[in-house]
């Protein structure tokens, strides 16, 4: 009985290391890009300086924004990018892992409008509904680049987003 | 009784280290692609992903999209199986695959972009300027060439990632995977 306690306790660490891993870098990621909820921040074109996320890929332009639901539901508006072979919003949960992409074949007027609010919570505001797993998560908008001409278009597409909070 | 506790918590914290080498060893993400040396893992970005997986993907692929979205290949050795080094030259020759958006990106060791005096990290289908089933071709050197070329570090080893956007609904075969060959 008490062999197979001290096992369980190795077990427990082992498991809760593993488990809690995702959300220390989270964490961690959060410290380091925004500590401040709801807001969107925005990069540059990635280069060798770039060394907030592993892997950072060149061809594009990221908008990121670590959400917070807990005083209710969040609004997500500004413009897709047109003619673009790739724009895309990703939410990720608080342990990291990834349960909505969108797409800009969803949003064919060229008009960002998202509710983001929490799981088992209706969206009563008429625009795109996706519901949160958990309270707090990611928001990552991707934006691609062919030319240096892009940039600038991007970048005016990036200053047109803003959170509404309740 | 503290005979009990003593080695409870030893036993707590041994897991915990021993959580922590075994994520810090598995280096790579997971499944070969048939007989070549790319790496993909499938589990990305999807919620049925294993806390193992989750806990790798957030050290070597934080905010991955799923498969639907993006294929992830990454390699860190060329086509005979033998490690990527930067000053060494290297050819990549593959055909344009069928996708929204490709691209090959070089990474060193930490899974971060190069320094390099081009300022270049990446080669796309735009950049080469081919089209899908197109055969392209670049060098990877420290040194300039006259060849489309991709600028590595002086030395340390190298990491390439090979991304394809919105694939079209082909299985995932080695043929679409560019070869690596020391020059």
């Amino acid at each position: 009985m008490k062999v197979v306690l001290l096992i369980s306790f190795f077990t427990l660490g082992f498991f809760g290391f593993y488990t809690s891993y995702p959300h220390v870098i989270q964490w961690g990621t959060e410290r380091k890009i925004n500590p401040n909820p709801n807001q969107f921040v925005h990069s540059k074109k990635p280069n060798h300086r770039t060394r907030q996320v592993v892997l950072p890929n060149p061809d594009f332009l990221y908008s990121i924004a670590f959400y917070d639901l807990r005083r209710g539901p969040i609004t997500i508006l500004g413009e897709v990018p047109k003619g673009t072979p790739y724009f895309s919003v990703a939410f990720y949960q608080a342990n990291t892992s990834n349960y909505r992409v969108i797409d800009q074949a969803e949003f064919p007027d060229g008009k960002l409008a998202i509710t983001l609010y929490p799981k088992g919570e209706e969206s009563s505001s008429g625009t795109f509904g996706v519901a949160s797993p958990t309270l707090t998560g990611t928001l990552l908008l991707r934006y691609i680049w062919k030319d240096t001409s892009d940039l600038e278009r991007i970048a005016r597409n990036q200053q047109s987003l803003s959170i509404l909070m309740p | 009784m503290r005979k009990f506790w003593l080695p409870a918590f030893l036993l707590f914290f041994g897991g915990i280290g021993a959580g922590f080498f075994s994520l810090v060893l598995t280096s790579q993400v997971k499944a070969p692609v048939g007989h070549s040396h790319w790496l993909t893992n499938s589990d990305i970005g999807t919620r049925g992903e294993s806390i193992f997986s989750r806990a790798l993907v957030a050290r070597v692929g934080l905010y991955g999209l799923p498969k639907t979205e993006v294929w992830y290949f990454i390699t860190q050795r060329d086509s005979r199986g033998i490690l990527l080094e930067a000053g060494k030259r290297y050819q990549v020759r593959g055909i344009a695959p069928d996708c929204a958006f490709w691209s090959i990106t070089l990474y060193d060791e930490t899974l971060f972009l190069t320094e390099n005096s081009k300022g270049e990290y990446h080669f796309n289908g735009h950049k080469l300027g081919v089209r899908k089933g197109e055969t392209y071709a670049f060098v990877i050197d420290s040194q300039p060439s006259a060849e489309p070329w991709l600028p590595a570090p002086p030395k340390g080893p190298i990491v390439l990632c090979f991304r394809m956007y919105k694939p079209a609904r082909t299985r995932l075969a080695e043929r679409l995977l560019p070869k690596i060959t020391p020059l």
